[in-house]
């Protein structure tokens, strides 16, 4: 409609332009960063070689992986270290180079005690810091353009983290379900089940706000809010992000007993609404009109 | 050293996109990539109705987010305050693209150089002795016409506009035509509350 | 790169610029080419050193390049092979060499002509080569069957030749404070010169403070910038224009002596629409201080009455004002907001604006003379005047200028010369010439001279039937489908097209078109690129395009005169030839080329410098018959032109502002009327079997509010189509272009047809709902979009919409054009003019989804690639 419609959707209308530019490939490496960087993560402190493993090989498969798919000019994606001081996708690289280094020693030397203590250590520090700002930095990276406002409110860094804990605690749940550290002790299984449910709470009271500092912040905002709770992705971010991703495994995770069924069923539920997340809150970024009359009038 | 600006009056603009065709004929560009673009938006109710025409472009901002997002430095400033994107250092990453709140920025998909203007793939020779210009899978965007601008002319868009709707000039200058107009007409500047300082303002 | 040396910038490469001029409308803004060592043109922009369009290009200039590199255009001259005919159908060309084409062509064409001439029917409308459409008169054809009428003006035209002498008209924007653009783009998106009108406007709003007030139904580009839109129901224009003219009249805002000195308002006019004359011819008119009549130049007149009925002879007789006044008492804002929907105090309200803004009674100094000063005009344009009743709707709208004395005026309502052909005159069909009793001559054969009166008819349209119109090519239809009432003793069979498109142009059904082209033993289309009516040709001869082929012309520019060349960027790419040549070949092989050279020499003025005339048994090249056009307007030669691109100059005050000083203009049309009884004398005399049927109530020598018969249709049909174009496709023809089609169909009033929301709501439509828009002629299928920016009477349709399949793939083709939703009849045309009815009276009917035919393929209804 010529005379209401917001959504400026290509046409040469004034209104909420949507970003193309970040896609699927971009919310799979998003996915897979934060879903391995939290794996290792958790599993570093138990020391969980498995968990390690794995989480190193998501974040370089899956999450360089998807990089590559997505950028331009792949063959060139050395030249992106080049900015670290100014931009978090510099940060982001540098990190994801440190920590595969970095995680790689951890393990080989978790395996083998190979290095020295003092070097053990620093290996692990900087494994650990490295994988902490891969759990956090994609948030920065989207809070960091304030071109679009339902990602620049500030609430993204803490969503990151937050979905990274969680993910890696639901991982390590599933994936060391059976070894001796979670096995040989229920205590350290309550823990991760609590922790879980305080980070799905914790979780959904992030998006939420998100959401909330969203709607409030800009016309584009509003329509990207309208757009995942009302408009054309709602019958996605409703049932899967908010529903079955937080809510309903939260009330799971409450009610679970220590099952390995119970314990990869929730982890499924919460990453499909993860990556749900990633990817409608991408497809629903909307860029406010550079200046728009009807707006005023209208509201 | 000039700063170059922009200044779109809103009440001559009839929204022709003159601006956009020229820009095209200009710089080559493939089928559906924009440097510059004149929107209409409809405000108010019949009979109280009108249509405002809103010219957008890239807004060489002084503080450009997209040169702060930016992983490999593919886009710099000059001196002359021109945000410009440097193609080989370019990988294609679009954070500039998520970054620029005026979404002026494109990447070179395959099929955009592919397709040509006629569809189909077959090239014209006008876009043979153009198509060079591109890297596929870079960003692009409006350079003010900078090597128009570096020899002494106004940028295509402007030229051709046919209400003298773009006025371009040195916003250095107190004496310029840009900076004479936003200070008699209150120019302003779009999404000001993002702290950009575009160098291109609106006046109506 | 900074550090780059290699120029990435078209008009930085290194290359030549050139000075042409544009020809991607029919008008004639000045450009610059540019074009690279490597032979490719890269930029064409708008000359600087123009002082019309001052540099700047309409979209559609600056989108020449991908006209000239369009690979749909026509390479060879082709031969149909594929003997079946239809729209869409494939012609399966077989390229041929020029000597093959035009012998082909020449042995048909004489077929036809030693046959009978009138069976051809051509269609020629090439605007900077007006020269071209004399070319039937070589062979003695007159059946123009050209469209030139329905969406310029039927009564525009010659409308402007009874008032102005000229062939257009234009607000003068070098003075005007108050203007109303009444259905007309001027200014904004269409119509004279856009780019360089736009340029002036602009600067007349901004730097002047111009108010503008747009009358139309919807709001267009011109609307949205102006001060106020007026929306209107379509087809009342006229009734709106009275009711300014009552108020005008009613509350002494009109501008008296104006009146008196300047036209024949004081004249007196007979109970049968003369005026009333002595023995001699001379016209009367009444003393008001005496209290008696006199001849209108008698030295003793003291004051010549405007108003009253008084009697000579015992002849009732009145002042043609009183006659207009009289009208009038009928067309109060209120008894016209009943037809027009416009509020009768809106219509009072800018009544007195116009009338306070025309400063009646101020004068300014131009170049030593003093003239009336009267900065408000009315303009008007093709949505306003293209109805039925067309010639009265002209006449009102002019009559408004007149009442406050703003015709041909500093700042009022102006005269545009069609093309003036050398300096030292206003020449051309725009010459000045004293009529009798004081009055102008009327000259309201702007295009070609009369043509004459026949029985049988000679042409299929009845051009002879309109004494004062421009062609009714869409008759043809009306005709042909009862060529026994019509008294046709023969059925045309040969089709000569040039740059035009009739199956796109014409109002009518489709259908009975395509028998029309099924019919035809032979056609021909010189043309560039594919179109709906030349893929119906047996023969294409492909002519250059304007990056590649000489001319010299100026043509319809408002505020300047003075020639423009255009002169080749590039060898020809493929190969083609130019008009002239084409023209020259075929008249040569039909053995009229001296006659040929005969009628060049009268259309295009070299008559008027013997040392310029083209020798009876020459054939002239393009460029030979550019140079001597220059050589006629300022005695510059080719060389000159190169130099400098054109001889553009603001237009001289003394040939703009009344150069018809000293005479009086037509504010009441005698020559209407006697057109009307000089024509039902001759259909007596021939005993024509329809002159009974014939609408002797069109002509008219004012404007009565008589609603137009498009109001009258069935009940069920209660909306109002209308069609329009903004300035990307301006003048048509340009959509397959992908620049344009990159910038038109990003805009939704291009891809979907406007209907009020409130309208929607009570017929319970939405947006984008596929909808059958259907009149009592024919329907089309189209997409709703709402907008608030449309009377609620109106449902608009883009002439990007207008377009069917054709082969060229670069065309998006709409849902069916909306010209067939207009009837091509009798009932529907003006019989003064010859204009068909553009409005057209229909009811929309909810479709489940886009018919399979439409959403295939390239349509407005597709997704994906743009186009």
């Amino acid at each position: 409609m010529i005379a209401s419609k917001r959504i400026g959707d290509g046409t040469f209308r004034v209104g909420v332009g949507l970003q193309k530019a970040w896609g699927l490939h971009m919310a799979t490496a998003f996915f897979f960063g934060e879903a391995g960087a939290g794996l290792y993560f958790v599993s570093q402190f138990f020391d969980f070689v498995l968990g390690m493993v794995v989480g190193l090989a998501l974040v370089l498969f899956g999450k360089a992986g998807g990089h590559v798919l997505h950028l331009g000019q792949p063959l060139r994606g050395w030249r992106a270290l080049a900015k670290v001081r100014t931009s978090w996708v510099s940060r982001g690289l540098a990190a994801i180079l440190v920590f595969v280094v970095a995680g790689s020693l951890h393990v080989a030397d978790a395996m083998t005690g190979m290095l020295p203590a003092f070097v053990s250590q620093l290996v692990a520090a900087a494994a650990l810091v490295s994988c902490f700002v891969i759990m956090v930095y994609q948030g920065f990276a989207m809070s960091h353009s304030s071109a679009i406002a339902l990602w620049s409110g500030g609430q993204m860094p803490i969503a990151s983290l937050t979905y990274a804990l969680l993910n890696g605690v639901l991982l390590t749940l599933v994936l060391g379900f059976g070894e001796p550290f979670l096995a040989e002790q229920p205590e350290t299984v309550r823990l991760l089940q609590v922790f879980a449910v305080a980070l799905m709470l914790y979780g959904l009271v992030t998006v939420l706000s998100l959401l909330h500092g969203a709607r409030h912040a800009s016309e584009a905002g509003r329509e990207s809010v309208m757009l995942l709770l009302r408009g054309g992705f709602a019958r996605w971010f409703v049932p899967l992000v908010i529903g079955l991703g937080l809510v309903v495994s939260a009330l799971m995770m409450l009610a679970a007993p220590p099952a390995f069924s119970w314990m990869l069923a929730i982890a499924g539920l919460e990453l499909t609404g993860y990556y749900a997340f990633r990817v409608l809150v991408f497809k629903a970024g909307g860029y406010d009109p550079a200046l728009s009359y009807a707006y005023r009038f209208r509201h | 050293m000039a700063t170059w600006g922009m200044v779109f009056d809103l009440r001559r603009c009839i929204g022709c996109n003159a601006c956009a065709v020229a820009c095209k004929q200009e710089n080559s560009l493939p089928d559906g990539v924009f440097f510059t673009k004149t929107l209409s938006e409809e405000v108010g109710e019949f009979p109280d109705v009108t249509r405002t025409y809103v010219p957008t472009i890239c807004n060489h901002c002084e503080d450009a987010p997209c040169e702060r997002v930016c992983p490999t430095g593919a886009t710099y400033t000059r001196a002359d305050g021109i945000v410009m994107v440097d193609r080989e250092k370019c990988i294609g990453c679009g954070t500039c693209i998520v970054a620029c709140p005026y979404d002026q920025r494109t990447r070179l998909e395959p099929e955009m150089l592919d397709e040509g203007l006629f569809g189909g793939g077959r090239l014209t020779p006008f876009e043979e002795q153009g198509i060079g210009r591109f890297t596929v899978g870079t960003v692009v965007k409006c350079t003010f016409c900078h090597e128009r601008v570096d020899a002494g002319l106004q940028p295509a868009c402007v030229s051709t506009c046919p209400t003298e709707a773009r006025i371009f000039g040195d916003l250095d200058d107190p004496t310029s035509r840009p900076r004479r107009l936003i200070q008699e007409r209150r120019g302003r500047q779009p999404l000001a509350e993002k702290n950009t300082n575009p160098r291109v303002f609106y006046i109506d | 790169m900074e550090n780059s040396t290699q120029a990435v910038q078209n008009s930085m490469k290194p290359g030549k610029w050139l000075y042409s001029s544009c020809k991607m409308c029919l008008h004639s803004c000045n450009t610059r080419i540019h074009v690279t060592d490597d032979g490719v043109i890269n930029k064409v922009e708008g000359n600087p050193a123009s002082p019309s369009n001052n540099g700047r290009l309409c979209p559609k200039g600056n989108a020449a390049i991908m006209r000239h590199y369009d690979p749909a255009r026509f390479r060879t001259p082709l031969r149909r092979t594929n003997p079946e005919k239809g729209p869409g159908v494939d012609p399966k060309w077989e390229p041929i060499g020029w000597d093959e084409a035009l012998d082909l062509v020449g042995r048909e064409l004489k077929r036809t002509l030693e046959d009978d001439p009138r069976k051809l029917l051509p269609a020629i409308n090439d605007f900077q080569k007006l020269f071209l459409w004399a070319w039937p008169a070589a062979l003695g054809n007159a059946n123009y069957f050209s469209s030139v009428g329905n969406f310029c003006g039927g009564g525009y035209h010659p409308m402007n030749g009874f008032i102005h002498a000229s062939f257009a008209a234009a607000n003068d924007v070098n003075y005007c404070n108050y203007w109303i653009n009444n259905g007309g783009g001027d200014g904004f998106s269409s119509h004279l010169h856009t780019a360089a009108q736009a340029n002036h406007v602009a600067k007349a709003r901004l730097e002047r403070n111009m108010r503008v007030v747009v009358v139309e139904p919807r709001l267009s580009i011109g609307a949205a910038k102006a001060n106020e839109w007026v929306p209107i129901r379509p087809a009342t224009d006229r009734q709106f224009a009275l009711g300014l003219a009552h108020v005008l009249v009613a509350e002494k805002l009109y501008d008296a002596k104006f009146l008196k000195r300047d036209t024949n308002a004081p004249y007196l006019v007979g109970p049968d629409g003369y005026f009333v004359r002595n023995g001699e011819g001379k016209i009367y008119v009444w003393d008001a201080v005496d209290g008696c009549a006199r001849l209108w130049d008698d030295p003793e007149l003291k004051d010549l009455a405007l108003e009253g009925t008084y009697s000579i002879d015992g002849q009732a007789c009145r002042p043609a004002f009183q006659k207009f006044k009289d009208i009038l008492a009928d067309c109060t804002p209120e008894q016209m907001e009943a037809i027009t929907t416009v509020p009768a105090a809106t219509t009072r309200r800018i009544a007195r604006e116009f009338a306070k803004a025309a400063q009646i009674g101020s004068f300014i100094e131009i170049d030593g003379r003093v003239l009336p000063l009267r900065p408000a005009g009315y303009n008007y344009y093709r949505g306003a005047q293209g109805h039925k009743y067309s010639t009265m709707a002209n006449h009102a709208f002019k009559l408004v200028n007149f009442l406050v004395g703003a015709i041909d005026t500093p700042g009022g309502h102006v005269g545009v010369t069609l093309d003036d052909q050398m300096q030292d005159i206003r020449g051309g069909m725009g010459q000045v010439q004293p009529g009798e009793n004081g009055m102008m001559k009327t000259m309201p054969h702007q295009l070609h001279p009369e043509v004459p009166f026949s029985w049988p008819p000679n042409e299929t349209h009845l051009m002879g039937f309109f004494p004062i119109g421009v062609d009714p090519g869409h008759l043809t239809q009306h005709t042909l489908a009862d060529a026994d009432k019509f008294g046709l003793d023969y059925r045309p069979d040969t089709m000569l097209l040039c740059h035009s498109n009739p199956l796109w142009n014409l109002p009518g059904d489709r259908e009975q078109w395509h028998a029309l082209l099924r019919s035809m033993r032979f056609v021909v289309a010189i043309d560039i690129l594919p179109n709906e009516t030349n893929e119906w040709a047996d023969v294409i001869l492909p002519s250059h395009d304007l990056l590649e082929s000489w001319n010299m012309t100026m043509i319809e520019p408002p505020h300047h005169e003075g020639m423009c060349l255009r002169q080749p960027a590039t060898a020809p790419l493929y190969d083609t030839k130019s008009e002239e040549e084409i023209f020259y070949e075929l008249s040569e092989r039909l053995g009229v080329l001296e006659t040929w050279n005969g009628i060049l020499n009268f259309v295009n003025g070299f008559l008027q410098k013997p040392e310029l005339m083209l020798e009876a048994g020459r054939k002239y090249s393009d460029r030979e018959i550019a140079e001597r056009k220059g050589l006629l307007w300022n005695g510059k030669g080719l060389d000159w032109y190169i130099e400098h691109g054109h001889a553009v100059t603001p237009r001289r005050p003394d040939k703009w502002y009344r150069p018809w000083e000293g005479l009086r203009l037509h504010f009441y049309i005698e020559d209407i009327v006697r057109a009307r009884d000089t024509l039902r004398q001759k259909m007596e005399a021939a005993d024509v079997p329809f002159r009974h049927e014939w609408a002797w109530d069109d002509y008219q020598p004012l404007p009565t509010p008589v609603p137009d018969p498009v109001h009258l249709e069935p009940a069920e049909f209660d909306l109002y189509a209308i069609t329009f174009k903004d300035i990307q496709i301006n003048f048509g023809e340009s959509i397959g272009n992908p620049w344009i089609n990159d910038i038109v169909f990003k805009d939704p009033v291009h891809t979907a047809v406007l209907l009020n929301p409130k309208t929607a709501r009570e017929r319970k439509l939405g947006d984008g709902d596929v909808v059958r828009i259907e009149s009592p002629y024919g329907s089309i299928v189209a997409k709703l979009a709402l907008s608030e920016g449309v009377h609620p009477d109106a449902v608009c349709v883009s002439n990007a919409l207008s377009r069917v399949a054709t082969q060229n793939t670069g065309v998006r083709h709409g849902g069916g054009n909306f010209n067939q939703l207009l009837p091509a009849n009798l009932k529907n045309t003006d019989a003064c003019s010859g204009q068909p009815e553009t409005v057209a009276k229909v009811k929309l009917t909810k479709l489940v989804g886009v018919p399979a035919g439409l959403a295939a393929g390239n349509s407005v209804f597709g997704e994906g690639r743009a186009h």
